[in-house]
């Protein structure tokens, strides 16, 4: 558990990222009143998605890097209260330093599942971090891998119950209305089809 | 070689529906430019919304009428997923697109960007 945390709490378990999952979306709370049966496909979506990513959220790495936001927190702290630019520096030194291996594991991460943005997210937001008072900007992959795991899952649901709705199907709602013969045009886009070799063969 | 999981999604038309229909898959995908196939899905040309208001608005031509092969850019550049990224970059590059359509066996399997390929090539291609 991190210190963003204590502010927005994400999902750690199974019964938390279901929880999590009902909350922050309306349209499946709805759906699972009227509806209880629901309520199954959505424990599928989120058992086979926690079964997926659970195993990244374990691990020293992520550890590490949430001391280190402590030391980077306490240096940015330090600089607004006493302008010391140089002492901030050497904290935040540390804490760049505490992030490098989880930093690694998450392009590990983005082989073995196909995430890649999340790993580009994970390292741009650790670069931003280090300029003094930045610290808030990194996130960490835990919490990146939590919210991906939110995502997933509701996907996964969508799909199952049959309201899921492609990016084609979303842009052509938005237009009807206001053109005519507006339509989803999902049969004109090829979307190329990854499905990542490692998880494969660890599935 | 190019991995797939690097492509995006290419919009597409065929070369035989009718520029009306062609204006209205760029608009309900709020694209600005689509790849037009043939039957056996291999890219034949493309068409761009400047190529819209140039080949047919400023033609006075009926867009009901006028097919996409008839407007559209002919012989696109494509690379081969087993080509590297190097060889999608520099050819993005001479031609001064933001992306190139990558196919396996002529089909189409996706679009590459050019960012993609510039970053990807300064790591090895990996």
């Amino acid at each position: 558990m991190g210190l963003r945390d204590l502010v927005h709490k994400m999902p750690e378990t199974r019964k938390e990222l279901s929880d999590y999952v009902i909350k922050n979306n309306r349209h499946v709370k709805k759906l699972i009143e009227k509806n209880p049966d629901y309520k199954s496909a959505l424990e599928e979506a989120v058992s086979s998605t926690f079964d997926k990513y659970s195993e990244y959220l374990k691990g020293w790495k992520n550890k590490l890097s949430g001391a280190g936001h402590v030391v980077g927190y306490t240096a940015d702290a330090w600089l607004f209260a006493t302008g010391d630019i140089i002492g901030t520096l050497g904290g935040k030194f540390i804490n760049f330093l505490a992030q490098m291996p989880e930093k690694a594991y998450s392009l590990a991460y983005a082989v073995r599942t196909g995430n890649y943005l999340d790993a580009a997210q994970n390292i741009l937001e650790g670069a931003l971090s280090y300029i003094p008072g930045l610290t808030f900007a990194d996130q960490g992959l835990t919490r990146i891998i939590q919210k991906r795991m939110a995502s997933d899952a509701l996907t996964k649901f969508e799909k199952e119950v049959g309201i899921y709705k492609s990016w084609t199907a979303k842009v052509a709602d938005t237009l009807k209305g206001l053109y005519k013969g507006v339509k989803d045009r999902a049969k004109n886009v090829f979307t190329p089809v990854y499905e990542p070799k490692l998880a494969l063969q660890r599935a | 070689m190019i991995q797939k999981e690097h492509l995006i999604d290419a919009v597409v038309c065929r070369e035989n529906d009718n520029v009306l229909e062609v204006s209205r898959i760029l608009r309900d995908t709020q694209r600005r430019h689509l790849i037009v196939l043939d039957k056996e899905d291999k890219p034949v040309g493309i068409i761009s919304t400047v190529d819209l208001n140039n080949r047919v608005l400023a033609e006075e031509k009926d867009p009901k009428k006028l097919k996409a092969k008839e407007i559209m850019t002919k012989s696109t550049k494509v690379v081969s997923i087993e080509d590297t990224y190097e060889k999608a970059f520099q050819i993005m590059a001479e031609l001064g697109t933001y992306s190139i359509p990558v196919v396996r066996n002529g089909k189409l399997l996706g679009l590459l960007e050019f960012t993609r390929a510039f970053n990807l090539k300064q790591v090895g291609g990996k």
